[in-house]
């Protein structure tokens, strides 16, 4: 399985790179985005510190890992449905299931590679944010790892339903972007929770990201261990879990559906 | 020509396929919950042999790449059974995927940015190539289809027949027992694609590789194919040689040069068993005692079916024979014969 993986991501990267210029306007764009998440924090920093004392009290670290988290959940939810529906547009994805590559290796070499490149971007403009004064524990960074893992699969998950959904009717609906949305405005990104009105909080308590993220700051800009995140973090691996098997259900399904129906590179 | 004591690699048995007909969208509002159905494949046996090149012929629509694509594990069937080696394309996919390759004749799965080694690489790690045969499988491929000097071009910049023999090469890396080409000449040059058929005989003749092609090329179906299937709207209407099938549909022509007058030539011809027609002179005009050219068939066991026996009968009755060359069937009247034999009987 790791093989084929590979191969899947070292295609996807030989092509991306090959546009040489997007690569490295990509790079550029990092500054161009933390920048004025600089200084816009700054200056909202006295309004926000009591609101987010447990995550570090510092609102520049705080909205940095908000629209790195943002920005990379995007591409977690599209990654795969973006590639079902080009590969059926193209046959590429027929050309894929005609091998003998097994279907979950496959499934996860869709995604590999643009979720690589989201995870290294995520990191690069984290380094920027500390070249611009934030500041972190470094003795929390495996834990701020292993939780970021958690939500990328989490979100990876989501969009093998959305590619289960286009494979299956040609359209994921509203869900990618509902996630994303909801992420934004109720996963705690650019300001904690528990400052929105507690009917809304409700809602927010099935978004993964809010878990994620509390969890994420508290270890990584808070200086918390694992027993004082533990309940996020055993949500979130919940999260993860249960929206991983659905995930792969849902895809074997919509690709027997497919399958039955003949429709599978008919877009 | 495969060896009759050959066994059967491919095994179709009685595949039905149908797909859900697109409505309109009063009839969805009319009708909600009903559905109307198209039948792809009616009732589709075939069997093709180790080394046996077995062509599909049919007019477009005829169910041809829906049959590849059932038995590629890309689509199920209604009803039947697809076998590959004994394995079951339904019951066991991976099995069949591993002895399978497929190139449709309009695909474009490929990764455009890359060069065609690195693309042959990654399918031969698809396909479980393993990591110590890779860079030779894929030299292989390339130098099948004629491509081992693309070096770094990407496939953006491929013409249309050099991403088709790279799809080809994709299939050959591999190494399948049953190769599915629709329409693998389609986009070739002539010289590419008399090459590409010497490869297909040469090589895989000898791997003992069953090819299951769907054609619209004469040369393929005539010369290359071991055997056909006509197939028109789902059916296989008639299986054999190429050659067989257009000699029992519309007997062997021959084209006659002779000095008779045509019209007399074939009332004389007429009472040996020979139909035919006059070929009509370019500048229209017929003049007495100039050589002339008829089209005769042969139909039926009694008469001359070799061109020489032909001359001899011609001219032992007192025809003068200049020449007598037999005329290739080509495709379209082959298939138009079955077609039209089918709906005869049918109709009967």
């Amino acid at each position: 399985m790791m093989r084929v993986v590979w191969a899947m991501f070292r295609a996807s990267w030989l092509t991306a790179t090959s546009y040489r210029l997007q690569t490295l306007m990509t790079l550029v764009t990092l500054w161009v985005t933390v920048v004025p998440v600089y200084f816009l924090a700054t200056a909202l920093q006295p309004t926000m510190a009591a609101a987010i004392a447990d995550e570090g009290k510092a609102y520049f670290p705080f909205m940095l890992t908000g629209a790195i988290a943002i920005s990379l959940i995007s591409v977690c939810v599209t990654a795969v449905p973006a590639a079902v529906q080009s590969g059926i547009g193209s046959g590429f994805l027929e050309s894929l299931l005609a091998t003998r590559a097994p279907r979950s290796a496959l499934v996860v070499g869709l995604g590999v590679y643009p979720i690589a490149w989201g995870a290294l971007r995520a990191i690069l403009m984290l380094g920027a944010g500390v070249a611009l004064g934030a500041r972190l524990h470094v003795a929390g960074i495996p834990l701020a790892m292993a939780i970021a893992v958690l939500v990328v699969v989490t979100h990876w998950a989501i969009g093998l339903i959305a590619a289960a959904m286009i494979v299956a009717w040609r359209t994921a609906g509203p869900l990618t972007t509902a996630v994303v949305v909801a992420s934004t405005l109720l996963g705690g990104a650019y300001y904690p929770t528990r400052v929105i009105p507690s009917w809304i909080q409700q809602l927010s308590a099935v978004v993964p990201l809010q878990y994620g993220l509390r969890a994420f700051r508290q270890v990584l800009f808070g200086g918390s261990d694992l027993a004082t995140v533990w309940s996020d973090v055993a949500i979130l691996s919940t999260f993860a879990a249960g929206l991983t098997a659905i995930g792969y259900a849902s895809l074997h399904a919509a690709l027997r559906y497919a399958r039955r129906r003949g429709s599978l590179s008919h877009f | 020509m495969p060896d009759a004591a050959a066994r059967d690699l491919l095994v179709v048995d009685n595949v039905r396929k149908s797909f859900v007909k697109r409505r309109s969208w009063r009839q969805v509002i009319r009708h909600p919950l009903a559905t109307e159905h198209v039948e792809a494949l009616r009732g589709v046996s075939i069997s093709v042999r180790e080394g046996e090149f077995f062509g599909l012929l049919g007019a477009n629509g005829a169910g041809k790449t829906t049959l590849m694509k059932v038995i590629a594990t890309l689509m199920l069937p209604d009803a039947g059974r697809v076998t590959v080696e004994g394995a079951d394309a339904e019951r066991d996919p991976v099995a069949v995927r591993g002895r399978v390759a497929l190139s449709l004749a309009s695909e474009r799965g490929l990764f455009w940015r890359l060069d065609a080694r690195e693309n042959l690489r990654l399918f031969a790690v698809l396909s479980g190539v393993p990591t110590a045969e890779v860079g030779d499988r894929v030299e292989e491929s390339l130098g099948a289809v004629g491509m081992r000097d693309t070096g770094l071009r990407m496939v953006s910049e491929f013409s249309s027949g050099m991403v088709q023999r790279l799809l080809i090469a994709r299939a050959l890396v591999a190494r399948p027992r049953v190769l599915l080409l629709d329409e693998p000449t389609r986009s070739l040059d002539p010289i590419t694609a008399r090459d590409f058929r010497a490869f297909l005989r040469r090589e895989l003749s000898g791997r003992g590789c069953a090819v299951l092609l769907a054609t619209h090329n004469t040369d393929e179906a005539f010369d290359l194919c071991d055997r056909v299937a006509v197939m028109e709207r789902g059916q296989v209407l008639a299986t054999g040689r190429a050659h067989d099938l257009a000699a029992a549909l519309h007997g062997r022509r021959f084209e006659v040069e002779t000095t008779v007058e045509g019209e007399q030539f074939l009332r004389a011809a007429a009472g040996r068993g020979l139909v035919g027609e006059v070929m009509p002179r370019p500048d229209g005009e017929s003049t007495p005692g100039a050589w002339v050219r008829v089209m005769l068939t042969v139909v039926g066991d009694d008469v001359p079916a070799s061109g020489a026996g032909l001359v001899a009968a011609l001219v032992a009755a007192g025809h003068p024979v200049a020449s007598c060359a037999p005329v290739a069937t080509s495709l379209a009247d082959l298939i138009q014969s079955v077609v039209s034999g089918s709906r005869t009987s049918g109709a009967a």
